[in-house]
């Protein structure tokens, strides 16, 4: 099956999504990503960096070097109070978004 | 603070942008391992693992390239970066940054120095607690629909009967003697009471102020408080002055304190320069000497009860009754409660507006002059504007880098700006220094003079930047190149843009030349006018006789000081007179016929003066003699003046003619001179008479005054050697020695001379501009000009061709300037004598003048037309 790309606001929704249930790596993010779709999204992992950052300049995201599992550095991320407001905002605009395009995707088209 | 946060962030990555970096690499590095071990895992081969974690991670160099594009204030860097290179490039044409920054800094030093000083005279700040409470109470005589001063015996009613006031006071001046190491000194000393200090609510700068001991009567006097600008003059702020005793005006008195720098001019009044305060009775104020018109005047200020308005206190004041031993002719007053900012805004302050259109003028040429250099220098740069472009750099980039090197222009510009405007300072406080307010301090870059110096460049850094960017942003790539390749000329937009400047500047420049103009008109009347004597080296020594002498002891002196001042090297003419001429505005006296009180009563003032006295001031005898051949005790005799004779005598000869003055005195007139022009040349004259000097009543107070006319400029030391012999002959007597001088046109003289200045700067930098855009243009079409040639026109065809162009320009700009003078010119009006706004003669002067500099500014271009080789031309390019 062929992956789905992603839009950029979508990757920060699940990044604000996963961060959720507490703080994570990068690399942890991603993993986490690839089992939660089953592996059917297609991420360049490079560009969940670049959001990264932005999130964190946006402020929804905070960062902090810890240890890793395997005890090397990592950089942890955490949601921020912002960042908990965003991922509201997100998931009531998808569920909307999501139930508009499910709506128009399951008619027929009107005959011509 | 949310929407701080991507500022902090990018302001930090701004300044750590190595240590973040370096963390990027970390955190992607590692990623990429992890993913390398998870492929190895999985049981790809080793050499696989790597890159297809590569792979899946994505272009790690662009993506952290796009990362320190988004973090960072990449334009911030690239500011840096254009303004190196801007730097770099304004080095090597010295030529255009010079004359740049050299137009601007005038225009903006000219703004600076005019808007900070328009700001403390229509804006003045007041250095006492609350001044809004704070006022001045003046008179204005109803009778003569003029103010008046306040006399002693109505300040005394005035304090017995408000109700108004927290406090009120008031203060009279004398002129002492100061004697410090045997030089004596004149000096002006107010008498203050109690409720003056009070209502002023000031403390002293050091030392103490008086205590209520201090101003009762008897003890008045006895201790002193020292003017702050006279006790540096003075004793070079010695503190050590204070609990010492000075001999001021015959007597010792005590120094306790020294008055605050911010009060070393005293708001209002005629005299507001002063150097010593003493305390003052209000009783001292009782005492009339009824037989003395000349009253005491008062200089009264009081503090307005909180609630009570200025109508409040002014309608309450008005109910005053009038107290008995004022004359008839005193009677008809009414009180007025002035505002205390109003006796401190510059005299004249309307005119302050004038001058700030003009210098906005100034500042509009200025810059508009420079937009003209720089529109010139980006046509010249198109290419390389051109080929920035092609490369591949956006037009925001293009914008940016002209801002900047606009911005370094007017930054410079501003720098040395303050320059100018420091010796603009100078200029305009030796033109109009005197109209501002007490409390001015000129020439000094306070923080409000800083800032607006700070707007008016970034304004004008912006303006100007935007200007050729705006052209950049509506250029054709492809017509910048090819252009630049090979143009004939440049782009008629910008030609049209560059005439435009030209037209404002000589628009501008011919509004403040018609300014100037009107004012140089109306002086010329004024001064034609006249005042109706000779103040060409007349001299006034004034002395002051606090100590009241007999008449007998008055003549006495008098003689002496006229035999000594004789001695004085020069001296053509001397006479004796109770006051220089010109110190009248108002009516001191009442006359009429004898035996006609049918006729009425005339209002007019009285000079006691010696014989002599006509010839020593130059006002010409019209008819009848002076007081030559009359002696003391021979009958009273008057000599009166053109006005008074018109008024009593209109067909009539006043010769022989007796008037009544009133008090039982009835003189014959014996003859008729011609008008002081007491108020000014701007003034009619007012009905006047002379009376010989023994004839005076006796006033309270004694003053000796000798005019004297010299035979040229007098030295310098003049002044110092008549005060030590009058010292000599009279110890007690306060000596002051000056010019006679027409001293009411100084506001016209100011203002004339600023407009003169200003519209000088003016057609000389338009003149540069309008040179300067012709020239330029004749550069951008020397090979139509050469091909001209070539094919057969006469240099005298082209000549004229770029003559005509420059004259158009001018001329429409001309135009424009006549049409808004016509409006503009109204604001003049109030200083205008005898000169309509609408002058004919000068506006067709101004026509003129600006038309001829146009034609000479043309002129050098033109010829460079018409001296084009073909051949150069052609091979040119």
């Amino acid at each position: 099956m062929a992956k789905i790309d992603l839009l950029q606001g979508n990757l920060e929704m699940m990044i604000l999504r996963i961060l959720s249930s507490g703080a994570q790596h990068g690399w942890g993010i991603s993993q986490r990503i690839h089992v939660l779709s089953h592996e059917a999204l297609k991420i360049e992992e490079g560009s969940l960096y670049l959001a990264l950052y932005r999130m964190q300049r946006k402020g929804w995201i905070s960062a902090e070097w810890g240890q890793s599992e395997n005890n090397r550095r990592a950089k942890f991320y955490e949601l921020t109070k912002a960042g908990r407001q965003q991922l509201e905002t997100h998931r009531d605009g998808w569920d909307r978004l999501c139930a508009a395009i499910a709506q128009v995707m399951r008619k027929e088209p009107a005959e011509q | 603070m949310p929407l701080l946060r991507p500022l902090f962030a990018r302001l930090a990555a701004l300044l750590r942008g190595g240590k973040l970096d370096r963390e990027m690499d970390e955190e992607m590095g590692w990623h990429v391992e992890m993913e390398t071990e998870r492929n190895r895992a999985a049981g790809m081969t080793p050499d696989d693992t790597r890159c297809a974690a590569l792979r899946q991670f994505g272009g790690v160099d662009q993506l952290k390239e796009r990362e320190r594009d988004a973090r960072g204030w990449m334009w911030l860097e690239q500011l840096g970066k254009d303004f190196r290179f801007t730097i770099r490039s304004l080095t090597k044409s010295p030529g255009y940054t010079l004359s740049v920054v050299a137009t601007l800094a005038l225009g903006i030093g000219a703004t600076t120095a005019m808007v900070s000083i328009a700001r403390q005279a229509l804006l003045p700040s007041l250095p006492f607690p609350d001044e809004g409470r704070l006022v001045a109470v003046e008179e204005f005589n109803t009778l003569e629909n003029q103010p008046c001063p306040v006399f002693a015996p109505r300040y005394v009613a005035f304090r017995a009967h408000e109700n108004s006031f927290l406090a009120i006071g008031g203060k009279r001046s004398e002129q002492m003697n100061l004697v410090v190491d045997g030089q004596p000194s004149a000096r002006t000393v107010f008498w203050v009471t109690q409720g003056l200090l009070r209502a002023f609510g000031v403390n002293v700068a050091l030392g103490r102020t008086f205590t209520e001991d201090e101003f009762r009567q008897g003890s008045e006097g006895a201790v002193a408080l020292l003017n702050f600008r006279m006790w540096q003059q003075q004793f070079s702020g010695d503190p050590a002055v204070i609990g010492r005793d000075i001999l001021l005006g015959g007597k010792l008195r005590r120094v306790i304190g020294i008055m605050p720098a911010t009060l070393n001019s005293w708001p209002g009044g005629l005299s507001k320069w002063w150097d010593v305060c003493l305390p003052c009775a209000e009783e001292s104020f009782d005492t009339v000497d009824p037989h003395n018109p000349y009253f005491e005047t008062v200089h009264v200020v009081a503090r307005l009860k909180p609630g009570v308005t200025f109508q409040q206190a002014q309608a309450e004041l008005a109910l005053t009754p009038m107290p008995a031993v004022m004359p008839p002719f005193l009677q008809a007053l009414t009180p007025r409660v002035i505002p205390i900012r109003d006796k401190y805004r510059a005299e004249a302050s309307q005119l302050f507006w004038v001058f700030l259109g003009a210098v906005g003028c100034l500042y509009a040429i200025s810059c508009s002059n420079a937009v003209n250099l720089i529109l010139v220098r980006t046509v010249s740069r198109r290419r390389e504007l051109g080929v920035r472009l092609a490369l591949g750099g956006s037009r925001r980039q293009l914008v940016r880098l002209l801002i900047v090197e606009s911005m370094v222009l007017t930054v410079l510009a501003g720098a040395l700006g303050l320059l100018v405007a420091k010796g603009g300072y100078a200029v305009l406080g030796g033109l109009i220094g005197r109209w501002l307010g007490s409390g001015t301090q000129l020439g000094v870059l306070d923080r409000p003079t800083l800032m607006i110096t700070l707007v008016v460049c970034l304004g004008t850094g912006i303006l100007l930047g935007l200007a050729p960017a705006w052209r950049i942003g509506n250029a054709n790539l492809q017509d910048v190149l090819k252009e630049g390749a090979g143009s004939l000329g440049d782009s008629r937009r910008l030609q049209r843009l560059r005439n435009g400047a030209v037209v404002l500047q000589a628009a501008l420049a011919t509004i403040l030349l018609i300014g100037g103009g009107l004012m140089v008109r109306s002086f010329e009347r004024l001064q034609r006018t006249g005042v109706g004597f000779d103040t060409s080296n007349t001299y006034d020594m004034f002395g002051d006789l606090p100590f009241g002498p007999s008449a007998d002891s008055f003549f006495d002196l008098s003689d002496r000081a006229v035999a000594e001042l004789r001695r004085l090297p020069g001296v053509q003419a001397i006479a004796l007179a109770n006051g220089p001429p010109m110190r009248f505005g108002y009516f001191s006296r009442m006359v009429q016929i004898e035996g006609r009180p049918d006729l009425g009563k005339i209002g007019c003032s009285e000079d006691v003066v010696g014989p002599g006295y006509f010839a020593a001031i130059g006002l010409p005898l019209r008819i009848g003699r002076d007081f030559a051949g009359i002696h003391r005790g021979d009958p009273r005799v008057m000599v009166i003046n053109d006005a008074l004779a018109r008024r009593l005598f209109p067909q009539a000869n006043p010769l022989g003619q007796r008037l009544d003055l009133g008090f039982d005195k009835v003189c014959e007139i014996i003859g008729v001179v011609g008008d002081v022009h007491e108020v000014g040349a701007r003034q009619a004259p007012l009905p006047h008479y002379y009376v010989p000097i023994w004839q005076r009543t006796s006033p309270k107070n004694y003053f000796l005054h000798v005019l004297l006319r010299l035979a040229g400029k007098p030295d310098a030391g003049l002044e110092a050697e008549v005060r030590k012999s009058m010292y000599s002959i009279e110890p007690r007597m306060v000596t002051q020695f000056w010019k006679l001088e027409d001293d009411s046109l100084f506001v016209e003289r100011g203002t004339l001379a600023v407009l003169q200045v200003m519209s000088v700067l003016a057609l000389l930098l338009a003149t540069m501009g309008l040179f300067a855009v012709m020239a330029y243009s004749v550069a951008q079409r020397q090979r139509e000009f050469g091909v001209r040639i070539a094919l057969g026109a006469a240099p005298d065809v082209l000549l004229r061709m770029v003559l005509r162009r420059g004259l158009a320009l001018a001329a429409l700009g001309v135009a424009i300037g006549l049409a808004v003078s016509w409006g503009a010119t109204q604001f003049l009006q109030s200083v205008l004598y005898e000169t309509s706004p609408c002058d004919p003669a000068t506006y067709a002067g101004v026509t003129a003048i600006l038309l001829v500099v146009a034609a000479v500014a043309c002129w050098l271009p033109a010829r460079r037309a018409a001296k084009v080789d073909p051949m150069a031309a052609l091979r040119a390019e």
